[in-house]
């Protein structure tokens, strides 16, 4: 029994860091409805950015997280500017199939680069385990989410908040409207390409504490996103926050009573079921 | 707009003649190759064109026609040739009934996936079909029933009841009759109401429904028989490789964007296009995985994915359109001149 509440805490821990990751995503498909298959691309950027940091530079991944922030707002909306805008004027389909491209040509680029092996980073400053009630968590868990809830709330004061994040989310609900009141749309979409791409990229350096690093990692935390979103609708950051922790609650449970494979078919499984019953998303009326 | 005069039928029958003559002298010299090449590796890409045609189809029935983007035809193919490697392996039976048990199989794993996820937005159904398909590999990996990520192993007895040769030239005909049949089946959908339907669904979703079609019905259909078709695809690719594991068919969805990229580059929504994406695909794929191949994975899949965003940004009709604009160019002199 105590093993169930130990994964469901586990779960709820990694559950954050799956919203950070969702976060951005969201932020891309309400403000330019592009789905970007490349989302975990990005992510794994972010964490060879912070791999590299740490074995070269000797500076530990919860600090590269600035940089990480920088560096992957940069490329997201330069990856938006080069790539995306063209994609924009096409059909649907191509849309999907350029973003698709986007993640082959970073995952196996980076595989080129990098080599598929598996990388491991040890010996940071949070890489133990502590016990809180005779219950065990990783450190790097625990940082990693303690951070994700951190930038989840400087990004929702920014969108809720200043000037530009105003202007996002009226893009975002309606974007002819947003036009003629003098929004410029073309902006928005660079800045939320950015501000999506940065917050996937921290969520990235942040897990090299204790997450393998290698050029695929990200699809299945494209998934992931997309599922959050998928279930919690737009433009509600506390429904894919709800999401995020279902999500990690369900694999690790599911991982430590089936076998620990089982933990992405389950959450597969769960989300076709909830589309079925309810294709809204789970918090949306209606 | 054309009147229907005697001189303008008669034309039409002189076209109709011209590529039913192109048609003939096509397949005669597909029929002959075998006789004029004895080199097996060439024997090989064709076979692979033949089986690339059929997967690239069936793909375009869903990807060209609907217009939704399914990422998941990898595990279609990896029903057919797991059925085809599971049935003398286990139960004695000739693999020539995969031929019917694998569209079954693979027809209700497409109504399954496709049903719940194309109700909504493209997204979901292209994101759906791609977890799909990384769980399915994921299961796979680790079902014991078909010995998991070691694969199975088809032993190499040749004989007619086991579609075994014991040279590659029959099995050069199987597939070119299969893809011959495959395109003739799509040319008579693609003239049928059906095709009419899925068409008019990609043209305008709204404006279908608004006709009268049940768009939601038309797409599961499109893509139930996808994926039924896709499946005999994979019944040929384990009685040639006589080998099937779980990576083969669906390692990073390769072989699913492998598909659909046939049918992109070829041309969407139309018959020709598949065709023409796998006589250019499969040989440039062979040659610069022998060219590129000491270089590592990596490179040659990185140059795939920039060859997919810039065909996505640029050049989304494909190689049909080329075709298309030639023949309309040809036409349009002939027509000057008549008149």
């Amino acid at each position: 029994m105590s093993m169930i509440v130990q994964s469901i805490l586990t779960g709820i821990i990694m559950g954050c860091i799956f919203s950070l990751i969702a976060t951005g995503l969201a932020l891309i498909w309400g403000v330019v409805e592009i789905v970007n298959f490349a989302h975990g691309s990005f992510m794994m950027l972010g964490m060879y950015i912070a791999y590299f940091m740490s074995t070269l530079l000797g500076i530990d991944p919860v600090l590269s997280v600035p940089l990480c922030a920088v560096v992957l707002f940069l490329w997201g909306s330069a990856s938006y500017k080069i790539v995306v805008t063209r994609l924009l004027k096409g059909k649907l389909l191509m849309q999907i199939f350029g973003t698709f491209g986007l993640m082959m040509a970073m995952d196996y680029g980076a595989m080129a680069i990098w080599s598929p092996n598996y990388r491991v980073l040890e010996n940071t400053w949070f890489s133990g385990s502590i016990e809180i009630g005779g219950y065990y968590f990783g450190e790097g868990q625990l940082i990693a989410s303690f951070v994700s809830l951190i930038v989840l709330g400087l990004v929702t004061v920014f969108l809720l908040h200043t000037k530009t994040g105003k202007a996002l989310r009226a893009s975002a609900d309606d974007k002819v409207a947003a036009v003629t009141v003098g929004i410029d749309s073309e902006k928005m979409y660079t800045y939320a390409w950015g501000i999506g791409s940065a917050c996937v990229g921290v969520a990235g350096a942040l897990m090299t504490n204790f997450f393998y690093i290698q050029p695929q990692v990200g699809m299945i935390f494209t998934f992931f996103a997309f599922i959050c979103v998928a279930l919690a609708g737009f433009g509600r950051i506390k429904g894919i926050i709800v999401a995020g922790l279902m999500i990690g609650v369900i694999r690790a449970v599911s991982g430590f009573l089936i076998a620990p494979w089982t933990k992405d078919v389950a959450i597969f499984v769960i989300f076709i079921i909830i589309l079925l019953l309810r294709p809204q998303g789970l918090f949306m009326g209606k | 707009m054309d009147k229907i005069t005697l001189s303008s039928m008669l034309e039409k029958s002189r076209e109709k003649r011209i590529s039913v003559l192109l048609i003939t002298i096509a397949l005669l010299v597909l029929a002959v190759i075998p006789f004029i090449i004895n080199n097996d590796f060439t024997l090989s890409i064709f076979i692979w064109i033949f089986v690339y045609i059929i997967l690239g189809s069936a793909w375009n029935l869903v990807g060209g026609y609907t217009g939704q983007i399914a990422l998941a035809h990898g595990v279609f193919v990896a029903i057919g040739a797991y059925s085809a490697a599971v049935l003398p392996k286990y139960y004695g039976i000739t693999p020539w009934l995969a031929f019917i048990i694998a569209p079954l199989i693979a027809a209700c794993v497409g109504f399954a996936i496709s049903y719940p996820t194309l109700k909504l937005k493209g997204h979901y159904f292209a994101m759906t079909t791609l977890a799909f398909g990384f769980v399915t590999w994921k299961v796979f990996l680790h079902w014991d029933y078909i010995n998991g990520a070691a694969g199975l192993n088809i032993p190499f007895k040749p004989s007619f009841s086991a579609m075994i040769f014991s040279t590659p030239d029959i099995m050069y005909y199987l597939s070119f009759i299969l893809a011959a049949g495959t395109i003739v089946l799509f040319y008579i959908i693609d003239r049928s109401k059906l095709g009419m339907y899925l068409k008019s669904i990609n043209q305008d979703e709204e404006s279908a429904e608004n006709r009268g079609i049940n768009v939601h019905k038309y797409k599961v259909y499109a893509m139930t028989l996808s994926a039924a078709i896709t499946s005999i695809g994979g019944v040929i690719f384990a009685q040639y490789v006589l080998f099937v594991d779980p990576n083969l068919f669906m390692e990073g969805s390769l072989m699913s964007i492998r598909i659909a990229l046939i049918a992109i580059v070829g041309g969407l929504g139309t018959v020709l296009g598949p065709i023409l994406g796998a006589f250019v695909m499969i040989p440039l794929e062979e040659y610069t995985r022998a060219f590129l191949g000491g270089l590592g994975r990596g490179y040659s899949l990185f140059i795939y994915g920039i060859v997919i965003i810039v065909i996505a940004m640029y050049w989304p009709k494909g190689l049909a359109d080329i075709i298309y604009r030639i023949e309309k160019k040809i036409k349009g002199v002939y027509h000057g001149r008549s008149k």
